[in-house]
Parts: structure tokens; C-alpha cells; sequence
């Protein structure tokens, strides 16, 4: 079984659906972690500029100056102890995958809350939280 | 600060729930935890298209916080005067930097930068008025 959250272990969640963003972070929450919403990818650069956090979870067709795997790429140079979890249907987002030579969205959208968190867990779960290692 | 807010709503164990309305990112996410963490749920907008997706939505809410500059169709207050036109039992509080703003709807004027425990203390009070009433007529909201 995966491990639980450690405490204030920060996701962001980047999706410009406000009510699909609402339901997908309260159900994080819930699950222990502390949520930083983001309505674009503009906003998520911002986050990852100004603050820390441990994952993302970002919409593969998040609005924003980037597209979401333009963010990602960017955030992989920026922090690439931290990963950014791309979500979407596979038939909207592959051929924006393949233009990009990137990896298609690891999860699917809409979102199995469930599957979300176990997702997060395996890959920051064993992980020291990032702020750590920044001031 | 003080402790967090437990309320018991009229007939609910539900937190009392706050949307937030606020365009920068780093001050939504601040001034949400920061509510959070005084015992309120929090919904958080970026404009004030998301803030009425939300309120159609008929998820329970409590007060509006609301910034008045804003990206988009419609200002903070234009929203509260959207809000007290449609839901005229839910408070609406605004936040902006700048004081000028003497023809508004809204119940409260909070400037910025706010004090967090004067935030909280505008919260506790705006949601308390708001549940008493809905205590003296269900329907209302």
C-alpha cells in the first residue's frame, strides 16, 4: 500500500475548470495534503517561482501562455526533483504529445480522486518534501 | 489568532464555507490557508466567472470574499452587486488596496494588506449574521 501524505506535503493542481479543480483539490485535502490551486499554466510558473511544492497536477489542456507540456518541460528544467503529472483524455492530448516528442498525460480526466492520490503517493510518497531543500 | 471555528450550521455539522475570489495565485492560495486554517472551508476563484460557476453550483456558502480588481468581465464589485441581487442573505466582503470604493453592495470593506486575524474576525462575524438569519427563515439564501 502506498504511504500516507506526510504532513503539509504540497501539490498543486493546475486546471482551468474551476469546478473540476474544486472537487479534484478538496479530495487531496481530504486526503491530508496542502492544495495550491491554479487556474492556468501562467499562474503555476508564479507557484513554482515564488513558493514550493512536491508534485503537480496539471490538466493537459490547461490554459495558459504554455501549454501544459510546455510547462512541464519547463518545470523539469526549473525543479526537476519535482514532478509534474500530466491529465487528460488520451485522444485530446497525444497529438500534443507527439509535437513535443513528450510522454502522453499519465493520468486520466476526469479524474478517479482515488487514483489520483495513489498516483501522488507512489511518487512523493518516499520522497523528502522539496521545501526542504529550499529556503 | 484565534482557535478555528467550529460552528454548527442549522441543522448541519458542515464547516461554514467561504468563496474566495482573487486573481493572484499567491494571494488566493495565502489568504485560503490562511482561512482554512481559522476552521472555514474554502472555495477559491480566480475571476468572477469561476466565482458564479460556482455559486450556480448550489454547493453551500456562507460569504463571498471577494477582491475588486479583477481580470475580466466584471469586477469585485460588480460580482457583489451581482450576489446581493440574486442571494441577498449571503455577505459579501471586499478586499482591494485601494479606498475609494464608497458606492458598493458589499457588507464589509477590508483593505489591503489586511491583518489575518482581522480577516478572520470580518469572517466569524459576516457568517455568524448570515447563519442566524438562515436559523430565522430556512428559505432565505
Amino acid at each position: 500500500m502506498a504511504p500516507e501524505p506526510r504532513e503539509s506535503q504540497r501539490i498543486l493542481v493546475v486546471d482551468g475548470d474551476v469546478l473540476v479543480r474544486h472537487v479534484i483539490s478538496d479530495y487531496l485535502r481530504t486526503c491530508g495534503y496542502v492544495v495550491i490551486e491554479a487556474a492556468s499554466t501562467d499562474e503555476a510558473v508564479t507557484v513554482f517561482d515564488d513558493t514550493t511544492v512536491d508534485a503537480a497536477l496539471c490538466h493537459a489542456e490547461a490554459p495558459g501562455t504554455r501549454s501544459a507540456f510546455q510547462f512541464r518541460a519547463w518545470a523539469l528544467q526549473r525543479r526537476p526533483e519535482v514532478q509534474v503529472i500530466l491529465a487528460g483524455s488520451i485522444e485530446s492530448a497525444a497529438n500534443k504529445a507527439a509535437e513535443l516528442c513528450e510522454d502522453g498525460p499519465q493520468l486520466r480526466r476526469p479524474y478517479d480522486p482515488q487514483g489520483v492520490v495513489e498516483y501522488i503517493r507512489r511518487i512523493i510518497g518516499s520522497r523528502e518534501p522539496d521545501r526542504l531543500s529550499k529556503a | 489568532m484565534d482557535e478555528a471555528v467550529v460552528l454548527p450550521g442549522p441543522g448541519e455539522a458542515r464547516k461554514p464555507v467561504i468563496l474566495l475570489v482573487e486573481d493572484d495565485v499567491l494571494v488566493r492560495f495565502t489568504t485560503a490557508d490562511l482561512l482554512r486554517e481559522a476552521g472555514f472551508d474554502v472555495l477559491e476563484a480566480v475571476d468572477s466567472s469561476e466565482a458564479l460557476a460556482l455559486l450556480t453550483t448550489g454547493h453551500p456558502l456562507d460569504l463571498v470574499i471577494t477582491d475588486i480588481r479583477m481580470p475580466g468581465h466584471m469586477n469585485g464589485i460588480q460580482l457583489a452587486g451581482v450576489i446581493k441581487n440574486t442571494r441577498p442573505n449571503l455577505p459579501v466582503a471586499l478586499l482591494s488596496s485601494h479606498l475609494d470604493h464608497d458606492e458598493h453592495q458589499a457588507d464589509v470593506f477590508v483593505s489591503k494588506p489586511y491583518d489575518p486575524d482581522e480577516l478572520v474576525e470580518v469572517a466569524k462575524r459576516l457568517i455568524g449574521a448570515e447563519w442566524r438569519q438562515n436559523l430565522a427563515s430556512p428559505n432565505a439564501s
